[in-house]
């Protein structure tokens, strides 16, 4: 069986470790979650991507 | 690692931000990207966390590059709350796992999380800390009274809870039920 892309870049880069947030796993094949993590950094490496930030106000309860 | 020690080491991670970001006050919903700050601080692990385009069977995923960056990629088709949520999943597992736990091996990774039969290393169980760690931060055991009291005395329902927490509504059920809270209208 032949290396997917993602497993390939994650060597090509010196990755150290890799965790995955499936959104359904029952409902995923594990090619689905490699072709989507690839995917993700073919658009992290192309810049289409913007900072995640937390705008959550203050509310307190005490 | 157990799921005591998660549970441990979420609550000693969230104590550390509390004191440092809020002091006495409690908010109802941390601010969970000043959270990975902390993490950033006491682990070494630098955090550059994007929102991308991503198909829909990923969340997120967290990255850890030879640099000590930790990337962490979030769905854009997640709302906020479920970005939020990711994020604390994400971040978690700097502070949950060290080197010897790392993982590397995508394909047997992806095998492992869709197929239990093929999770011969407990790489499944290793997401699923991260994911009772984010729960620890974000829908924290401190604030179990308030909830309570939010619920009982203020009728206040799970989804006007989770919009509270900026949680997952799926997450605050759960919680509610662990901690036997759960109103009827909303079993």
């Amino acid at each position: 069986m032949s290396t997917h892309p993602f497993q390939k870049w994650v060597e090509d880069k010196g990755v150290v470790d890799v965790r995955f947030y499936p959104s359904n796993p029952s409902a995923s094949m594990a090619k689905d979650l490699l072709d989507s993590a690839y995917e993700a950094v073919r658009e992290y490496e192309a810049g289409n991507s913007v900072p995640f930030e937390d705008n959550t106000p203050d509310h307190f309860i005490s | 690692m157990n799921y005591d020690d998660v549970i441990r080491k979420a609550r000693d991670m969230r104590a550390l931000f509390m004191q440092e970001h809020y002091g006495a006050k409690i908010p109802w919903a941390v601010n969970v990207q000043k959270f990975g700050r902390v993490v950033s601080e006491k682990t070494g692990w630098q955090v550059v966390s994007r929102v991308l385009p991503i198909p829909d069977s990923l969340r997120g995923a967290l990255i850890r590059m030879p640099d000590h960056q930790a990337l962490i990629l979030i769905n854009d088709k997640n709302n906020e709350c479920w970005k939020r949520f990711t994020f604390l999943k994400e971040v978690s597992h700097l502070f949950l796992e060290d080197e010897g736990q790392f993982i590397t091996d995508t394909e047997q990774l992806a095998s492992s999380l869709v197929d239990m039969e093929m999770d011969s290393d407990g790489y499944s169980l290793r997401e699923a800390a991260g994911i009772l760690a984010a729960i620890e931060i974000g829908i924290p055991e401190a604030i179990k009274s308030a909830i309570f009291h939010a619920i009982n005395v203020d009728g206040l329902t799970p989804y006007q809870i989770a919009y509270r927490l900026k949680m997952p509504q799926k997450y605050v059920e759960y919680r509610l039920r662990q901690w036997g809270i759960m109103p009827d209208s909303g079993e």
